[in-house]
């Protein structure tokens, strides 16, 4: 099952997101913050990640370098304002080949939903094939 | 079918970008001059992307003929940008 892991501080925009994508096949991890999200990232790779630029403490521009150097092939959407002051310190990132796409903040959970699928469509399920054991039902 | 203009947005070089420009030039040879498509990076032009309601990227948009037609998700296929872009109406339909 593919995985998905949203990273923001507020508690509605998360669960906004499970929402959108409680009734698709996928495994859905939150965080409340970068730190939080990391650590999810290195106990599992994720395959898609939505990580919101404006966070306290770690900004999401240092959660995705740090997310880049853990598993620099993951797909992940920032969401954002589209504005050239918010947008300004992610092209440094681009500049380090870091690589993300931008969603706009707020996202409608048919949005959320189309953003998840076109991702997902393209990336290598890659848990292994459930075989039950012997035994099993 | 006349002349047809595409815009799309993307942010850098991703890999969902990179498929997305790979089907528009795969559409260019389809459609040979009466194509002509315009790539905007909303990093560097975050204003067009607002004006466009563009909501993330990659997202292509029919900009001619009217109406503009707004496309998002697997754009890897040349197949799924006629069909979710309405290119393939008759002439007649689309003029």
């Amino acid at each position: 099952m593919k995985r998905i892991l949203i990273i923001d501080d507020d508690a509605s925009v998360r669960e906004t997101f499970l929402a959108a994508l409680a009734d698709r096949n996928y495994a859905l991890e939150t965080a409340d913050s970068g730190a939080a999200g990391l650590e999810s990232a290195r106990c599992r790779r994720p395959d898609l990640v939505f990580l919101d630029l404006k966070m306290p403490e770690m900004s999401g521009v240092e959660a995705l370098a740090r997310l880049h150097a853990i598993s620099p092939d993951v797909p992940v959407y920032i969401f954002t304002g589209f504005y050239r002051s918010f947008l300004e310190p992610l092209k440094d990132l681009q500049k380090r080949g870091i690589t993300f796409d931008l969603a706009r903040k707020p996202l409608t959970l048919a949005e959320i939903r189309a953003i998840a699928d076109g991702v997902l469509k393209h990336s290598i399920d890659t848990a292994p094939p459930y075989r039950p054991t012997r035994g099993s039902r | 079918m006349n002349g047809i203009s595409l815009r799309l947005y993307v942010t850098g070089h991703t890999p969902s970008a990179e498929r997305a420009v790979a089907a528009l030039a795969d559409l260019r040879g389809h459609f040979g001059g009466r194509l002509s498509v315009q790539i905007i990076d909303v990093l560097e032009d975050p204003v067009s992307a607002l004006n466009d309601d563009v909501y993330a990227t990659p997202t292509v948009f029919r900009i001619t003929p009217e109406p503009v037609r707004r496309l998002f998700g697997d754009l890897s296929r040349k197949e799924t940008l006629i069909a979710g872009l309405g290119l393939d109406t008759e002439p007649d339909q689309a003029r």
